[in-house]
């Protein structure tokens, strides 16, 4: 079994549940997210973000505007909106159900 | 930064704009926007954070088919026209085994359906050549172009009995054809990390 790919497959799930979770906590940018994102290991890639963001705002979870600050580049901040929050919410909950799981038979 | 760095972002940009050219004017730009707002921050950290960036990003082509994948299903499955959707499940019909089962069954619900609407049609139409025939242990059922020389059985009740099956043939169809488009969409979630 290539273990690589199972790691990565796992990734993929955990992704979105912890960039609406950076986001619960504050808005931020792309680059913010993915450090918070990534602070305890590598979670999602720059590439990997970006699509999953535009994604995210175009369903409604998260919502974006521009600061353009003279002499900075400009960012694009992201916030969680109530639909996002409460999809969080029911992730979390899914989340904690599957690890208690798993913990149970691993 | 230094020059050498803006001209790899610029023209690494400048790929991805290229790239992008299947959407909409003003997400090409703002797409562009972020990824270069992006790539310079980690520039300003210096040229190995940039390096790492850019070797994380991936290819600007492979980058923008990303989004376009996204937008592409995304829209297909907002749209109410089922047709787009159906293309779409089905130009991915080599790379995903729901989308290949998924999108052929959906693809013979709708056919089942148009057959359904023909035969409901054509008996009001050519009732002569519409209808279900039995003739010893054979059945026939649908539009025959030579009418077997049995008895008729349904009379003009093909007419609700196949608008019936059609209506849940093309619903049946129309919803799983939604239902693999979310499966699809929820899959295109990002390839997470430089393994992926």
């Amino acid at each position: 079994m290539d273990l690589n790919s199972w790691q990565s497959q796992l990734r993929k799930g955990a992704a979105e549940l912890v960039v609406l979770a950076v986001l619960a906590r504050q808005e931020a940018y792309g680059l913010q997210i993915l450090d918070r994102a990534n602070q305890a290991g590598e979670i999602v890639s720059d590439g990997a973000l970006y699509p999953l963001l535009t994604r995210l705002e175009k369903a409604g979870k998260i919502a974006a505007r521009w600061d353009m600050v003279e002499g900075t580049n400009p960012r694009k901040y992201y916030r969680l909106t109530p639909e996002g929050e409460a999809m969080l919410g029911e992730m979390r909950r899914l989340w904690g159900g599957f690890r208690g799981m798993m913990d149970t038979l691993v | 930064m230094t020059k050498d760095s803006e001209q790899e972002i610029d023209a690494y940009v400048r790929r991805l704009l290229w790239a992008l050219q299947a959407l909409p004017h003003d997400d090409r730009l703002s797409i562009a926007s972020e990824i270069h707002s992006h790539l310079s921050d980690c520039a300003a950290r210096g040229e190995a954070e940039l390096d790492k960036a850019m070797a994380k990003m991936g290819a600007a082509d492979a980058l923008a088919r990303s989004y376009v994948e996204e937008y592409e299903l995304a829209g297909a499955v907002n749209r109410a026209s089922p047709a787009p959707l159906l293309l779409t499940v089905l130009n991915r019909a080599t790379r995903s085994v729901a989308a290949f089962v998924g999108g052929f069954a959906a693809l013979t619900l709708y056919l089942i359906a148009l057959g359904c609407g023909a035969v409901a049609i054509g008996k009001l139409i050519e009732p002569g050549y519409v209808g279900a025939w039995k003739t010893g242990h054979d059945l026939s059922i649908g539009i025959v172009t030579n009418p077997p020389a049995g008895h008729e059985m349904m009379g003009y009740g093909i007419v609700p009995a196949a608008a019936l099956v059609g209506a849940i043939c093309f619903i049946a169809a129309h919803k799983l054809l939604r239902l693999i488009g979310r499966r699809l969409l929820a899959r295109t979630r990002p390839a997470l990390s430089a393994n992926a």
